[in-house]
């Protein structure tokens, strides 16, 4: 026996992590949320637990049954930054080392630091708030966690030695008042140290027992990577990827933080002088990121600009996409596309969609993302083109802006319910001028809302559940002993995402057409069928009626014009508004995340036929039966015309039927789809290639294809781990708008 | 003399649909305008509501609900729902709609409108950018749309005034000088084959192939390059005889550039049906790949032209 082939090591990890997901599937049930790298504990460590994830939802989780916190609350929780610091540094001592013999790199977490939770801090109070938010049914984010993005490069400069000494450093020059954040970073580094070095040992240990000289020796050499990078900076290729993993395994179970960045430039000196000195081929490349990878899908940037506007794509670019393609699982790389980008990376990307149709990579529209982030006070050009996918829909300077995207919602069908009650009531008859004249004063309010809100987590997340292991890796936080959460960083620029829109704007059309144009119905009539939940005869066929108005997407419908007032609407009232006392600005973008079904379940019946607790479309994708031929440009040019055009996202959800590219000329096809929608104004493209019949007898049967991978919204996951309300969700929309 | 109105007014045209994001109707990305009425009566026509000149009323079974609403519009009686089906009489009906305009869910609805060369082009010109990115544009198909030769010059002109790629998807049975008027103004023929003899092209289209053959002999005169396309039927048109007499058509038309082979696709499901026609159902076997691929080959060889299949 020897060591296996490259090829042979990646199939036997990557049947390896099939086996961890089926485990996972089988113990925590449906998982609605990102696939991660995360593998269980050993059974008799494990525990079943229901928390609040990082997303902010209520999701089934597992923790190890033999490791406790320790409180500093008398509620027996644990908050702040010495509370947090001192059990991240415990439970990252406890964590049961993890090496797979066939893997490049050592380690894999078990278990999410955030389960610990069990709350937030009581003692932090905003009562003030929450009438306005059952009112409109906001997400309003407060106490939402991480969703910026570290940047690496500090860290593959210190390493957690000089890590450890910046905060001593600045822990001397700064006041008493900033030590607990201090000692909180420092308890942390402490905590990965110990960490890495606990699984060299492993490493040792298993070298030691391993009869094959040639495993025990690529085991001794994972012991001694380890013991280098747990404390001095990586010199080569693989101690790269190996403190990368480290710190991003460290950061995802610490809060569910997944910001990768800009792996290709990351990684590109250490490329470049390991294959000059003849040390690292492209297939040991290749295999180093695929192991990094498989242990955490990290969201991932590839190609962009430079400061300077140079494109950054570059072989490791390449390299990276090989690595997903190879690993067939769910991941999150975002390939940039501009005037100023490889074409050669945009045509790689689609190839491999239609090829793998595992949903990866993304599109990130770069040109309409950098001109409308400067829109923003205090943005500068440069700021903006270092702005790094590093989200299901969101971006992020990394290392120098914080803004909790995808945190925050607005359900504008939930804002409509209450304006169309109050435009009625007061006026009878209104037009639609006149239910958009009193949405807009609701829309205002619940962005005043919002933005108290923001102030509150500016002020006090710090005493909950502070960022310590983004603010390691962030410019200005350690230099002034202050979180990212709260002032540490150059730049807030807070995220409201619009939600629902394509059933407001719909609504708003069935409205104009049967009840103020053909004058079918009246307003009483309407609001009767609102409320009975279209009940009876009468009211399923008034339902139809109203469902089979034109809708926003079409092209040239009444539903689309009042789509882009809406997105007007939603955008000013964001980007006039600024935060209390600190001024910072709010940036608008459209995204329901994974939430269509909860937002859906907040709003009664709706005058576009949509029935009471019904979900609420995806995003700013227009309803299901748009148009008749479902045409992808068409869905292109309206979701380009709703962008709110200030830098943060409103993606298009693509689904492709595989047939797309069969003949000649189908990935320029789709290559030019991609690039006119971001030449409109589009942002980010997701996208699924999915034949339908395979979904439907998947959707019957999940045993029957349990490898299949879906792009869910921004996130991938296997279709098999979704809940079938979930699954129901997605097959709807894939079947709905599948282009062939 | 008294001044005359000389504003005439605006020419329209009858057709079914628009399909933007189309990626087999001639080059690169394109939208497809789908006319209504053709000469030809194929027997594996998917769309025999295309026939008629006119709208048809026409139904979607998937969409119906069951209301009745339809039934009670009509002021001939002309539409019953039972247990039995849904009954229609297309013998008196005036085609007046108000039975589609009752339907809520549109299940009942004209199919086929008349439209404006400005209606077509509000909702094809919005992806020029795909056009130019791709070497697309805008096709001509049906139905037959050299059929409504007024209405497809009028748009075949207003797109070319937008820079707009133009290609006319023709079964070729349309009057001859009518004919090549259209054909001269367009930038590429898709020009359909489906057999090569005249009693047998009559048995499976309604039709003989003499006026077909004599346009597709007048393209060669003319400057538009031409795309033969060649439904494959399995059992009907699919012999090598049949290929080999349609390639010596071929040699004789020096404009020809490529040949496509189409091969015969079942409907996935239930659609919507024109009431008014009668539905052929072909029990036909898809062709495979591999003898799809075969064929290609042999009429490449046979022609000296690319032939490609799908």
């Amino acid at each position: 026996m020897s060591m296996p082939t490259l090829d042979e090591r990646l199939k036997h990890l990557i049947a390896k992590k099939k086996e961890y997901t089926l485990e996972k599937q089988q113990v925590i049930g449906y998982m609605d949320r990102d696939d991660t790298g995360l593998i269980l504990p050993p059974a008799h460590q494990r525990k079943v637990v229901s928390v609040i994830s990082g997303s902010g939802v209520p999701v089934t989780d597992v923790v190890f049954s033999d490791f406790s916190i320790t409180p500093n609350h008398p509620d027996g929780s644990f908050y702040g930054p010495v509370g947090v610091g001192r059990n991240f540094r415990d439970f990252l001592k406890y964590h049961p080392p993890f090496v797979d013999p066939m893997s490049a790199l050592a380690g894999a977490y078990m278990v999410n630091f955030s389960a610990y939770r069990t709350g937030d801090n009581p003692d932090l109070n905003y009562d003030h708030l929450k009438a306005a938010h059952e009112k409109y049914k906001l997400i309003p984010g407060i106490f939402a966690m991480q969703h910026l993005c570290q940047d690496l490069q500090i860290g593959l400069d210190l390493g957690w030695d000089g890590l450890q000494e910046k905060v001593l450093k600045y822990r001397a020059l700064n006041g008493e008042d900033k030590h607990p954040f201090y000692d909180g970073l420092s308890m942390v580094i402490d905590g990965f140290q110990s960490w890495i070095e606990h699984n060299a040992q492993h490493a040792l240990k298993l070298s030691q027992a391993e009869p094959d000289p040639e495993i025990a020796a690529h085991l001794q050499s994972l012991h001694d990577m380890n013991l280098r990078i747990a404390h001095r900076k990586p010199e080569t290729f693989m101690e790269a990827c190996q403190f990368i993993l480290w710190y991003q395994m460290g950061c995802r179970s610490y809060n569910s933080s997944g910001s990768l960045g800009r792996l290709d430039v990351l990684l590109l000196p250490y490329y470049r002088r390991d294959t000059a000195a003849g040390i690292l081929t492209d297939e040991k490349a290749i295999f180093a990121i695929a192991c990094l990878l498989l242990r955490d899908t990290g969201y991932l940037q590839l190609g962009g600009y430079d400061a300077d506007g140079n494109d950054t794509t570059n072989p490791v670019s390449f390299l990276t996409l090989e690595a997903i393609s190879r690993l067939r699982l769910p991941s999150n790389a975002g390939v940039c596309v501009g005037r100023g980008i490889s074409r050669e990376l945009l045509r790689r990307s689609v190839e491999m969609q239609f090829q793998d149709k595992c949903g990866n990579p993304r599109f990130v529209g770069t040109d309409a993302l950098v001109d409308g982030l400067q829109r923003n006070p205090g943005v500068t050009l440069e700021d903006a083109r270092m702005r790094t996918n590093a989200g299901c829909h969101w971006l992020a300077i990394p290392g120098r802006e914080y803004s909790i995207m995808d945190c925050v919602k607005i359900n504008f069908a939930a804002v409509m319910e209450i304006a169309l009650q109050e435009a009625v009531e007061r006026l009878g008859e209104p037009d639609i001028e006149d239910i958009l004249a009193i949405y807009e004063k609701h829309m205002k309010l619940c962005v005043d809302t919002l933005a108290q809100g923001f102030t509150f987590n500016y002020e006090n997340q710090i005493h909950n559940m502070p960022e310590l292991v983004i603010s390691l890796m962030s410019y200005g936080t350690i230099e002034q002993g202050l979180d990212c959460s709260g002032g540490g960083v150059e730049k807030y620029l807070w995220c409201i995402d619009g939600s629902a829109l394509a059933v407001v704007a719909d609504s708003l059309a069935a409205i104009e057409q049967r009840v103020l144009t053909e004058k079918r119905y009246t307003y009483a009539q309407l609001m009767q069928f609102l409320k009975s939940d279209w009940a009876g005869p009468d009211g399923e066929r008034a339902r139809q009626f109203m469902q089979s108005v034109d809708h926003y997407g079409k092209g040239g419908s009444r539903a689309d014009l009042w789509a882009k007032r809406l997105s007007d609407i939603f955008t000013q009232a964001v980007t006039a508004a600024r935060t209390p006392k600190y001024g910072h600005a709010m940036v608008p973008g459209l995204f329901s995340w994974a939430s269509t079904l909860d937002l859906g379940a907040q709003v009664g019946a709706t005058a576009n036929g949509r029935k009471a607790g019904r979900p609420v479309n995806h995003g700013a994708n227009p309803n299901p039966g748009f148009r008749t031929d479902g045409a992808a440009t068409a869905m292109s040019q309206a979701i380009a015309s709703v962008q709110c055009g200030y830098g943060n996202t409103s993606p298009m959800q693509l689904e492709m039927e595989p047939s797309v590219t069969a003949d000649e000329g189908g990935i320029e096809a789709v290559m030019a789809l991609i690039e006119d929608h971001f030449a409109s104004g589009g942002t980010l493209i997701n996208l699924n290639v999915i034949d339908a019949d395979t979904l439907r007898q998947v959707h019957e049967n999940p045993d029957l294809f349990p490898d299949l991978v879906v792009r869910v919204t921004g996130f991938s996951a296997y279709f098999k781990s979704l809940s079938p309300e979930f699954r129901q969700l997605v097959v709807d929309r894939i079947l709905d708008k599948s282009v062939s | 003399m008294a001044a005359q109105n000389t504003v005439k007014p605006p020419v329209r045209g009858c057709i079914t649909n628009i399909q933007r994001f189309s990626l087999h109707d001639g080059p690169g990305v394109r939208s497809t305008v789908f006319f209504k009425g053709c000469p030809l009566r194929c027997l594996w026509c998917h769309n025999p509501e295309t026939f008629s000149f006119q709208p048809v009323l026409a139904r979607d079974e998937k969409r119906c609900i069951g209301c009745g609403s339809c039934t009670e519009a009509c002021e001939i009686n002309g539409l019953r729902l039972s247990d039995d089906g849904f009954a229609y009489d297309a013998e008196h009906c005036r085609h007046c709609y108000a039975c589609a305009a009752e339907c809520p869910t549109g299940a009942l609805a004209p199919l086929g409108r008349e439209v404006s060369v400005d209606e077509v082009l509000a909702d094809v010109l919005p992806d020029r950018g795909m056009y130019q990115r791709t070497g697309g544009g805008v096709t001509l198909s049906g139905g037959e749309a050299a059929a409504q030769p007024a209405f497809a010059l009028a748009l075949i002109r207003a797109l070319h005034a937008h820079g707009i790629h133009t290609a006319l998807d023709t079964c070729g049975h349309v009057e001859s000088e009518t004919f090549l008027s259209v054909c001269r103004e367009a930038d590429l023929i898709l020009f359909d084959l489906k057999h090569a003899e005249d009693a047998e092209h009559k048995r499976l289209t309604g039709r003989d192939m003499r006026l077909i053959r004599r346009n597709f002999q007048l393209l060669s005169w003319e400057q538009t390059p031409v795309e033969v396309r060649i439904p494959v039927i399995p059992g009907l048109n699919d012999q090598d005889m049949v290929h080999q007499a349609i390639a010596g058509i071929i040699r004789q038309n020096s404009n020809v550039k490529s040949i496509v082979l189409l091969g015969y696709h079942p409907l996935g499901g239930a659609k919507v049906i024109g009431l008014n026609e009668r539905r052929t159902e072909l029990s036909i076997t898809p062709p495979s790949r591999e003898s799809l691929a075969a064929m290609a080959a042999a009429m490449a060889a046979r022609t000296g032209l690319p032939c490609t299949f799908r």
